[in-house]
């Protein structure tokens, strides 16, 4: 595994601040002054308001200063000074340099690393352990298929995201399977952890500061990620945005660095680098989440009180990660992440060899979507949001297709189906907070209902809309449920007492969630 | 810029002739055609020539005219035909991309009369779509001094709009072919515009688009025209004539199939359906229709 040239080339982080800087110098350009100074204007604001929330930040309050001086002179010079000053900050917090040593050094002792990544102090512990997790992962999809086209451009590679394990777990997969590596943005809040931030910052990392609402960062790290796609650096995002709080795969998908992918490509057709841009869904599907207890919990917050970032999750607890790692890696199977069929920035399929393909499977000539009749690129914001549109909808539908339903995930909704029926009119939030007797379910109906749900995936997996991995016989199913539900969180989703079966509506709410969105949900989903 | 308009019909006719007005090249696919326009019979040579292709023909055409146009993603595609997909009960404008390699499509609709197009009398259509370039070009293809141009990014509120509207027509002209009065007429436009609100909010799409070109435009112009084909349907209905097959009658049925999966109903709509396939008499619908329960609220 020696391919990784994009990366590895990876500029300095004086080179990539000036390239953000000269992309907003030409941005600014038709810019009104009075637009202008809204642009600044709104920085200035959002900054300040995230100053009070945190303490710390001296270098960024005295930036922050100059532009509301800027503000308050109202010059275009002053504005464009002030907008440079805080780009060029944005910049250098964003990037990071690729390191080759650091990552050949990970790659080679990643099969420990996975284990030890969050928790270990001293990289040299890297090296002491030897727990190979790469047997409790199941690598599905064509591999292949997403090899060739790493040849042939830059990918961006889009997983579901339910954890803040997620991304070692990728990156792990990615090199398990032969892949580059691939640049990739992660919240700042995750470089808080000194031996996270050693390794993320050398194997491909730039850093996201959710914690920033002005519209000028927001597009500093759009144009980083226009930039460094423009570079052939294969990057990935997160298209949910953030971790799936309900348990269900992402059906509504963040646009914005989405569309980089898009945009990445028309530089490259405007420059003559020609270089294609393609987009892999990868899909998640864990028979257990870590941060389940707390994500479930949040999105049963009413709207609006729901928390964008959580800090204080599992996550945080070293040794609740270290826990579940240990935990997990003895399960078989446990884990399974699927590469879907690659997209163009437009949404339709593309084969091995890069062409596009239309509906009838016919190869179009993707260029027509963005070129003019003289071959010139026709720049348009509206246009390229609707073509991102359809991006994310191709997106969504391929990680339904290649989701793979566990037992865990179709024990509780069989179980979520009975406490229904048993409290008809109940809403989910009260079915949730339901009296402990009522958490009782009969062992038998159960095992019936989970027969009742097998049946009804399987229909879906022969019309390929899901995957499945699931035994045959519905009791074996729920004593894999139960064993998995054991395996980790404090409290058990779904437990034996007895003749019956005691359940925790929360937690198997959420992993039900994960068979959302099916038409199986049974009623009032 | 080079217009392609299929649909040698009287729509595609005035499309055509309202392109060249507008000083552009025109290649129209059809056959037998009276008036003086640029003509072919292969529907894939309109596909070769234009930049921007009107499509103007049956909905249950639409299928087989996509693949014969042979639409590539260098297209922009604006549709002129009323219902919704019988087979999937989606957007006729859904269609396109799920069969070509086109996605920058929208809907036309509006009160386009042929024959007073060909008479040089005013007239305005709506071009839709998500996407803000389909409308614009539509409106280069189009627009000149006596045809205005209007455009919208929700080419579904449109879509809903101009499908229903022509299933009123259908019911106008059976309460007309009754010898009911205006005041009749006024009470069925105005519930059957209920019952298309309703059917848009089920379908979370804008209501709006009722008011607009596509649907008070269109409606208003169809009722008031005793050579409208929808309105001809429902007075041919009344003569015991078999209109199953016609544009509005197939679209009430997709229209009725998509209300019940979404729980809305469509009291006007089942009637002319229940009229057009023999299971109801016009006097019995009305009947019907009539003694139905007194509600509260209007829509």
């Amino acid at each position: 595994m020696t391919d990784y040239p994009a990366i590895f080339r990876s500029p300095s982080i004086p080179a990539v601040a000036d390239a953000l800087v000269g992309r907003w110098e030409k941005r600014l350009e038709d810019l009104p002054v009075s637009a202008l100074a809204d642009l600044v204007a709104d920085t200035v604001y959002k900054e300040r308001r995230r100053f009070e929330e945190e303490a710390g930040h001296t270098e960024e309050v005295a930036d922050v200063d100059a532009a509301a001086r800027a503000v308050a002179q109202g010059s275009r010079g002053a504005l464009t000074t002030a907008v440079r000053r805080l780009v060029r900050a944005y910049g250098e917090e964003i990037h990071h340099p690729f390191s080759s040593r650091a990552y050949g050094l990970a790659t080679r002792v990643l099969p420990a690393a996975l284990t030890n990544l969050v928790t270990a102090s001293d990289p040299r512990r890297l090296l002491l352990r030897e727990t190979d997790p790469g047997s409790r992962i199941a690598i599905g999809g064509d591999v292949e298929h997403v090899k060739a086209l790493a040849e042939r451009g830059t990918l961006i590679l889009a997983p579901t995201h339910l954890s803040n394990l997620d991304s070692p777990l990728i990156g792990y997969v990615l090199y398990r399977s032969g892949l580059p590596p691939f640049a990739y943005g992660a919240g700042l809040n995750l470089f808080s952890n000194p031996m996270m931030a050693f390794w993320m910052s050398r194997l491909g990392a730039y850093t996201v500061d959710r914690r920033k609402r002005g519209r000028i960062y927001k597009e500093t790290l759009k144009d980083y990620s226009v930039e460094i796609l423009g570079r052939g650096c294969h990057s990935l995002f997160f298209p949910g945005g953030t971790r799936s709080r309900s348990g269900r795969v992402e059906a509504k998908l963040k646009k914005g660095l989405l569309g980089t992918g898009l945009l990445a490509w028309q530089e490259s057709l405007s420059n003559g680098s020609g270089r294609d841009v393609f987009v892999v869904p990868l899909t998640l599907s864990t028979s257990l989440v870590l941060e389940a207890e707390t994500l479930v919990r949040d999105s049963l917050c009413r709207e609006g009180k729901q928390r964008f970032i959580i800090a204080d999750d599992e996550f945080s607890e070293p040794r609740q990660v270290a826990s579940y790692l240990s935990r997990v890696a003895n399960l078989d199977e446990a884990v399974h992440v699927t590469f879907g069929q690659v997209l163009d920035p437009v949404g339709n399929p593309v084969d091995n060899d890069g062409n596009s393909l239309g509906p009838d499977g016919g190869v179009i000539d993707r260029k027509r979507y963005v070129l003019d009749a003289d071959g010139q690129v026709e720049w348009d914001d509206q246009r390229d949001r609707v073509y991102t549109e359809r991006l994310s909808r191709s997106l969504v539908r391929a990680y339904h297709q290649d989701n793979v339903a566990l037992p865990t995930h179709v024990a509780a909704l069989a179980a979520w189906r009975l406490l229904r029926k048993a409290n008809p009119g109940m809403d989910t939030f009260r079915l949730v907070r339901i009296a402990r007797s009522g958490r009782q379910i009969e062992r038998g109906a159960l095992v019936a209902e989970i027969a009742g749900v097998a049946d009804e995936i399987a229909a879906l997996r022969q019309r390929e809309k899901i995957r499945s991995a699931l035994p045959r016989d519905p009791e074996a199913l729920l004593d894999l449920a139960v064993q998995r539900f054991a395996t980790f969180h404090s409290r058990r989703a779904i437990e034996p007492s007895g003749p019956r079966i005691s359940v925790d509506p929360e937690l198997v709410l959420f992993y039900r969630n994960r068979l959302h969105g099916y038409g199986i949900e049974g009623a009032d989903s | 810029m080079n217009v392609g308009v299929v649909g040698g019909g009287p729509i595609g006719q005035a499309l055509a002739a309202l392109a060249l007005e507008a000083n552009n090249e025109v290649l129209l696919a059809g056959k037998r055609v009276r008036r003086k326009l640029p003509l072919t019979e292969d529907i894939g040579e309109v596909g070769a020539f234009a930049d921007l292709v009107m499509l103007a023909v049956p909905a249950w055409e639409l299928r087989r005219t996509l693949t014969a146009v042979r639409l590539e993603p260098r297209h922009r595609c604006v549709l002129f035909t009323r219902g919704l997909d019988a087979e999937t009960g989606r957007w006729l404008t859904h269609l396109i991309p799920a069969l070509t390699p086109c996605v920058r499509v929208g809907v036309l609709a509006g009160p386009l009369v042929a024959a007073e197009v060909f008479k040089g009398i005013p007239t305005a259509v709506v071009a839709a779509s998500e996407f803000r370039e389909v409308g614009r070009m539509t409106q280069e293809g189009l627009h000149s001094p006596r045809c205005r141009v209007y455009t919208s990014l929700d080419p579904y509120a449109v879509e809903l709009a101009a499908t229903m509207v022509g299933v009123l027509a259908v019911a106008v002209g059976i309460t007309d072919g009754m010898g009911l009065g205006v005041g009749t007429r006024g009470v069925v436009v105005a519930r059957g515009l209920a019952e298309a609100n309703r059917l848009a909010r089920a379908l979370d799409v804008d209501p709006g688009g009722l008011l607009g070109l596509g649907g008070l435009g269109e409606l208003f112009a169809a009722t008031s025209h005793p050579k409208h084909p929808a309105y001809l349907d429902g007075r041919a209905l009344l003569d015991g004539q078999d209109r199953k097959k016609s544009e509005p009658i197939r679209a009430a049925a997709t229209a009725l199939a998509v209300a019940k999966e979404s729980g809305v109903e469509l009291p006007l709509t089942s009637a002319i359906h229940a009229i057009a396939h023999g299971k109801l008499g016009a006097q019995e619908a009305l009947r019907m229709l009539m003694e139905r329960p007194a509600q509260e609220g209007e829509l």
